[in-house]
């Protein structure tokens, strides 16, 4: 990977801001809920203070504070601004809460029933599924003995709603003394359905005592008839109905005092059931944030868990875990999540009611988190834009001085592919740099480095010369003692050993003027002085006199674009040592009796010679070093010494000419082709 | 009366066997290892040829030094450079310095003994009146073969034995191209085809000093060179 990439990767590590930043705003929300939950408990407990100097306004029946709460099921009246109409139809119960009761087993009897409260009367509604309807026939007893509701009230009397017929119908109960009576104050209608029957009715709340349970009976044809409600039958008076629990607008109106918006309050009594209410939760939201922004935000706050339910399972009744605590006595609260927005939450914070040392009933006050979201939202904007400022800062700086960086190591690696001519040699200068940092110290030691390869390179240039210089004075001494030792008289034997000491001196000394033949070339290149001179005559006169010495291979002049301008300004003796060197090259490698063409071609600019043998073809590899210092393709078992120089020469002398060379295989394959372009 | 040639040569191997070769011919030889003891017993006598060898001890370029102030004590005294240095720079110098010729060490000790020869025997002929019969005439060209000098134009061209010998060799038959080979016979060197270029080139050079027009020798590319009839 690339360097800036990389540091781009290192960049990511900036994003750790927005989550610092993330982890701060939970804080702050963290403190925030505190707070609220601090304030909204002093709420709590100042409305229960003030509340828990009216014992009376809650219980009206005092003795209900006093009694032990009973297992019987309780009426809960809702209060409604409702005006009820007697007359059976569900109409106006809409918008109260309903409840029900099943017979066991198979169901045969059920009942729904919804209670409210206004204006200091009670109004049930009964739905009774029956899937046979016995009408009361006076007949028969006068008390009730069809299809019936009997309402048992806290003064004691069982009061009876039969009917002979749909319609308005008439309340008896039977008093102290046995005798059926008839109870105007209670009024209620029949009303048939398609499944049984509805009865709906209006009590005044005194006549209830402050308890109420009511039983259903199904007088069915043959059997026993059946009973359900919340009391049983048989009741007596010794055990009186449960204490009916209604809301209370006289509470409602303390609470009413202390209402804010977004703030509901509730009074609970001892039961968990709900006596008054006051205020709304819902809140407009307020805040004037991007809905993407708030969504992303409030994903990043937590949320609690648990659903928040207004009201438990049986209606009117609030049955959570604060209540319970705050019952106990001790001040409870509790985060609930909001069903109607799915990042808002809702705390809840109850406070025990205490009168006299005893605990009659919580208040519950509940409030929206939406309140000091709106705070944490502007917060979280400010610091997501601020945490994107700092990325993009830091990114970019990065990015900037990556590049710096990539630019300084580039322009180090460039200068060192540059410090290697075409030829293979080191140049000189390389470009330091100043810098004291790491790059610049490498830049320093590649700096060395090359200085070190170039001297030993140069050392290695001079090398054949200076050994065929050293060596040359101690083959001297041998050359001259062996011409000694032949003018003595010594015998036949002994004269072939000194005979082929002297071939042997002789071969030695061939190859050292062959080791600095290189050297005196370039030395003779430096004393030149070129001429005009005319290419296709010398080509001519030496191919002739090639044809002399390379008996084997017919040699062959080819020219082409004769029109072409053949004086050129060079060397003749130079281009004539490149020409022996190609040619004999040739002659090395060409299969015997296979002609050496000699090709001369004239470009715009330049002319081209070119020396092609049918000899085996060059190493792909080996092509571009095959000019090089002592570089040689042949067998190691070749009869005479080749020291690799031949093509170095060729190289020099017609780079002195301001020219190339090249070696390449035909196209065709058929042989290979030596190539000198010199400048026209 | 043997003729006396010093050797100055640092190496006492090589030194001594060209002494003994040089014996053999009837030459009286002095070796002498350094410039400082050469010229210390050229102050009392000369010889009548010096062999110089370039490096000379620590002196790297001793032997210039000494053919310099030899020369300028003795114009006329025959010097040969007798050295391993075969480079083109080397020769040049040498012989601006004033040397008769310039031999490497390769060089045969038969051929060295006929060039040494051929030198003494040139300095003879110059000290003898010119005799007419070892004239030979190739247009403006004449040749004195015995005292080994050349004329142009009646004008004298100062060559080397070497130069001599080649110019001597192409000029016998004129329009016949003589190779690198036949020529390094003649001279009796044994030099690379480089070698042989240049002595052409200065060869040239030197006519031309006296005859810009000159350009009697021509290459024949890959063959050798020849002397034109005109």
């Amino acid at each position: 990977m690339k360097l800036k990439p990389q540091l781009f990767i290192v960049s990511l590590l900036t994003l750790s801001l927005p989550w610092a930043g993330c982890q701060y705003v939970r804080e702050v929300e963290a403190a925030l809920r505190r707070g609220q939950e601090q304030s909204l408990a002093a709420t709590a407990q100042a409305i229960a203070a003030v509340l828990s100097t009216k014992p009376r306004l809650l219980y009206p029946y005092a003795e209900r504070l006093t009694t032990r709460p009973s297992a019987q099921r309780q009426l809960y009246f809702e209060h409604t601004q409702q005006v009820f109409s007697i007359d059976g139809y569900a109409d106006e119960w809409q918008d109260i809460s309903s409840n029900s009761l099943a017979m066991p087993g198979d169901g045969a009897l059920q009942v729904g029933y919804q209670a409210a409260f206004t204006q200091q009367n009670l109004y049930l509604y009964f739905r009774v599924r029956d899937r046979q309807i016995t009408y009361h026939n006076p007949a028969l007893t006068a008390l009730g003995n069809g299809d019936r509701l009997v309402l048992y009230s806290g003064n004691g009397n069982h009061y009876v709603l039969s009917t002979s017929a749909p319609g308005s119908l008439h309340v008896r109960y039977k008093d102290a003394d046995g005798d059926v009576q008839e109870e105007p104050r209670i009024k209620a209608y029949w009303q048939d359905n398609a499944d049984g029957y509805a009865v709906e009715l209006e009590l005044p709340l005194d006549l209830s005592a402050g308890r109420l349970g009511f039983y259903v009976v199904d007088a069915a044809a043959q059997e026993k008839p059946l009973t359900l409600g919340t009391v049983r039958r048989d009741s007596l008076r010794s055990s009186l109905p449960p204490w009916l629990v209604y809301e209370q607008p006289a509470v409602q109106r303390e609470l009413d005092v202390f209402s804010m918006p977004g703030l509901r309050l509730r009074v609970v009594d001892l039961q968990d059931w709900q006596l008054a209410t006051s205020g709304e939760l819902v809140t407009a939201e307020q805040s004037e944030t991007n809905w993407v922004l708030k969504k992303l935000y409030r994903a990043v706050l937590t949320t609690p868990a648990q659903n928040f339910a207004a009201v438990g399972a049986t209606a009117g009744k609030v049955e959570r875990g604060e209540v319970k605590q705050a019952l106990a006595g001790r001040p409870g609260f509790a985060w609930y999540r909001d069903p109607a927005s799915a990042n808002r939450s809702l705390l809840s914070v109850a406070a025990p009611l205490v009168s006299e040392r005893r605990i009659i009933g919580a208040v519950v006050a509940e409030q929206s988190s939406e309140q000091f979201l709106s705070f944490t939202d502007s917060a979280f904007n400010k610091l997501l834009l601020m945490s994107f400022m700092a990325f993009v800062f830091t990114g970019l700086g990065l990015l900037g001085y990556a590049s710096w960086l990539s630019w300084r190591v580039r322009g180090l690696s460039q200068s060192v592919e540059q410090m290697l001519s075409d030829d293979g040699t080191l140049k000189e200068n390389f470009p330091h740099s100043e810098a004291t940092d790491e790059i610049g110290d490498l830049s320093r030691s590649y700096e060395q480095f090359l200085q070190r390869i170039r001297e030993y390179t140069e050392y290695l240039r001079t090398l054949s010369r200076k050994l065929s210089h050293e060596l040359r004075t101690p083959l001297a001494v041998v050359h001259s003692s062996l011409d000694n030792l032949q003018t003595q008289h010594l015998d036949s034997a002994n004269l072939v050993y000194v005979q082929r000491a002297q071939q042997g001196a002789k071969r030695l000394s061939r190859i050292l003027t062959a080791m600095s033949e290189a050297s005196r070339v370039e030395e003779s290149i430096q004393s030149a002085e070129p001429e005009n001179i005319d290419l296709l005559k010398l080509l001519r006169d030496i191919s002739k006199a090639y044809q002399d010495i390379y008996l084997d291979h017919p040699i062959v002049l080819e020219q082409e674009a004769p029109q072409g301008c053949t004086s050129i300004s060079a060397v003749p003796e130079l281009i004539v040592q490149m020409l022996d060197k190609l040619v004999a090259n040739a002659a090395d490698f060409a299969p015997p009796g296979s002609a050496i063409r000699l090709r001369y071609r004239s470009e715009t600019g330049a002319v081209i010679l070119e020396v092609i043998n049918q000899g085996p073809l060059l190493p792909r590899k080996m092509q571009a070093q095959l000019f090089d210092n002592m570089v040689s393709l042949r067998r190691r078992d070749a009869a005479a010494t080749h020291l690799g120089l031949g093509l170095h020469i060729v190289r020099l002398i017609a780079e002195y000419h301001h020219g190339s060379a090249r070696g390449f295989n035909l196209a065709d394959g058929s042989g290979v082709c030596f190539q000198v372009r010199l400048p026209a | 009366m043997a003729r006396k040639i010093a050797i100055i040569e640092d190496e006492s191997a090589i030194a001594e066997n060209y002494r003994d070769a040089f014996r053999r011919q009837g030459y009286s030889v002095d070796i002498y290892a350094d410039r400082s003891s050469a010229l210390q017993a050229f102050k009392h006598a000369l010889p009548d040829l010096a062999i110089i060898d370039i490096g000379l001890g620590d002196e790297c370029e001793g032997g210039f030094d000494l053919c310099r102030e030899l020369r300028s004590r003795a114009p006329g005294l025959p010097i040969v450079f007798l050295t391993a240095r075969d480079s083109e720079l080397d020769v040049i110098s040498g012989l601006r310095l004033g040397a008769d010729d310039y031999l490497t060490k390769d060089i045969s000790q038969v051929h060295m003994m006929a060039r040494i020869v051929a030198l003494l025997r040139r300095i003879d002929a110059l000290k003898q009146p010119t005799q007419a019969e070892h004239i030979i005439r190739r247009g403006p060209l004449s040749i004195n073969q015995e005292r080994m000098t050349v004329h142009w134009r009646e004008q004298w061209v100062n060559l080397t034995v070497t130069e001599f010998w080649v110019v001597h060799s192409l000029s016998a038959h004129p329009g016949h191209v003589k190779n690198r080979q036949q020529l390094m016979d003649a001279a009796n060197v044994v030099l690379d085809d480089n070698t042989i270029t240049s002595h052409i080139k200065r060869i040239r050079k030197k006519f031309s000093t006296v005859d810009e027009s000159f350009d009697c020798i021509e290459t024949a590319y890959g063959l050798g060179y020849r002397w034109s009839a005109e």
